[in-house]
């Protein structure tokens, strides 16, 4: 599972200008609450609308979970991680650091 | 695990790219969570849903298949005979490496389901093992009585054309290519999915044509047709669609690069594939990188190449606001400045 692997990344570089957005899509917002208590889960989370008002769909084309954008200072979006496999954190860390520069 | 997850998970295991069946209609026009919650559950479907819940609490692929096997000696033929059978298929052959036993569960499975729609989804679930072991005539002879027994929607071609290109079986997807050429029109498209738009059929009858060049075209280069090849992918590059981040939908382009590196040209190749390489499937990048190496016979400049590509093939954030838990609202625009890591998820 992706999102408790962001707290560590959001925990690290926050102080540095990253922000974390997730965007659950499931409607089932007493089961995404609970998940978030387990697991200590401080950045930003957002719960989307459902039908045509769907953000994740209608917006941001993303139709498979999970699926992240990495968006640097000036809004565009640089990078995209569809799907989440184990050491994937390692490489959205490098670019991570790469969008926040020196 | 949900039906729709599992069903994300598969595209992921055949495919790695978008190029999935699943994607022929937006999220959500399927039944909801909140749907089949305002109707009376079945005792069978009490049971899928005990089970899932508890499939979820466990990482253990071991008690994964077992939960299978217990919920289908149960209820061998129901709607959710080919959830749990995927499912189990998958742990099987994917964290297991145990195809043998998915078998037996499968084929056991498959004697005491009568039901068309299960009958189906288990002979898929049999193809998809066939496919998983390189079993080529056996995948080929099942192809062939599933199309008899049933009357086959695109959707089933194009599992079956993926299929057969993942064991290598050429001839068998240039058939369901063909076959599946008969639905690229907007009207066989409102015969499946009538509540869609006239507008909304146009585009998915022209992108099913697009599916069908690719893998076809892709088959043709394996077997030594190199111009009919090409010939199909330029048929079917004005029907296929892009995501926001400009990568093709269906694997037109991957295939159309990976046959011009084949080909012995990989700048061409490249061309292809730029938008694939940066926020495409991880085979797009490596067939990319392997372009790249192809033309300048090392992997030096490289990650400069992509960083370059990225700056021109970015696209802005589009302008979006939400709530969060406690009712508060979010605006997209207000992290302009900061960078922003977007993770769309859903708790299942």
């Amino acid at each position: 599972m992706e999102l408790p692997r962001l707290e560590p990344l959001w925990q690290k570089y926050k102080d540095q200008g990253l922000q974390v957005v997730a965007i659950d899509s499931e409607h089932d917002t007493e089961r995404s609450i609970e998940f978030i208590a387990e697991n200590d889960l401080t950045y930003h989370l957002l719960e989307d609308f459902e039908g045509d008002d769907n953000v994740v769909a209608s917006k941001l084309e993303i139709y498979g979970f999970p699926t992240s954008y990495l968006v640097d200072r000036e809004g565009r979006i640089l990078f995209s991680h569809i799907g989440f496999e184990e050491g994937d954190e390692v490489q959205m860390e490098e670019e991570i650091k790469k969008l926040l520069g020196p | 695990m949900t039906k729709q997850s599992w069903t994300w998970l598969l595209c992921f295991a055949l495919l790695s790219t978008w190029g999935c069946g699943t994607s022929e209609t937006p999220a959500g026009d399927s039944p909801t969570v909140a749907d089949a919650a305002t109707e009376e559950l079945s005792e069978v479907d009490r049971a899928a849903e005990e089970t899932w819940a508890i499939w979820e609490e466990t990482e253990d692929p071991e008690v994964k298949v077992g939960l299978a096997h217990d919920f289908l000696a149960r209820y061998p033929d129901s709607d959710h005979t080919g959830d749990f059978l995927g499912s189990a298929v998958y742990h099987y052959t994917e964290s297991l490496d145990r195809p043998d036993e998915a078998y037996e569960l499968v084929t056991g499975t498959l004697t005491q389901v009568e039901d068309p729609d299960a009958r189906l989804e288990t002979q898929m679930q049999l193809a998809v093992l066939h496919s998983k072991t390189g079993r080529l005539e056996e995948l080929s002879e099942l192809a062939s009585s599933m199309a008899e027994e049933h009357d086959f929607q695109f959707t089933d071609h194009l599992e079956l054309m993926e299929l057969a290109t993942e064991a290598g079986a050429w001839n068998l997807v240039i058939e369901q290519a063909e076959d599946g050429m008969a639905f690229a029109t907007p009207e066989a498209f409102k015969a499946q999915w009538p509540d869609f738009s006239d507008e909304y059929a146009a585009r998915a009858g022209q992108r099913r044509n697009a599916y069908c060049q690719a893998y076809q075209g892709w088959a043709q280069e394996n077997l030594g047709q190199h111009e009919a090849a090409l010939a199909s992918f330029a048929s079917g590059v004005d029907d296929t669609s892009y995501s926001l981040l400009g990568v093709d939908e269906t694997p037109l382009h991957l295939y159309w690069g990976k046959t011009l590196l084949l080909q012995g040209e990989p700048d061409a190749a490249m061309d292809k594939l730029n938008a694939e390489a940066l926020f495409g499937s991880k085979e797009a990048k490596e067939t990319f990188a392997e372009a790249w190496g192809a033309a300048h016979g090392s992997e030096e400049g490289l990650e400069e190449r992509l960083w370059a590509l990225r700056q021109e093939y970015s696209k802005p954030l589009p302008q979006f606001a939400l709530p969060n838990y406690e009712g508060e609202t979010f605006e997209s625009t207000e992290f302009i400045g900061d960078v922003m890591l977007i993770a769309a998820w859903n708790p299942t």
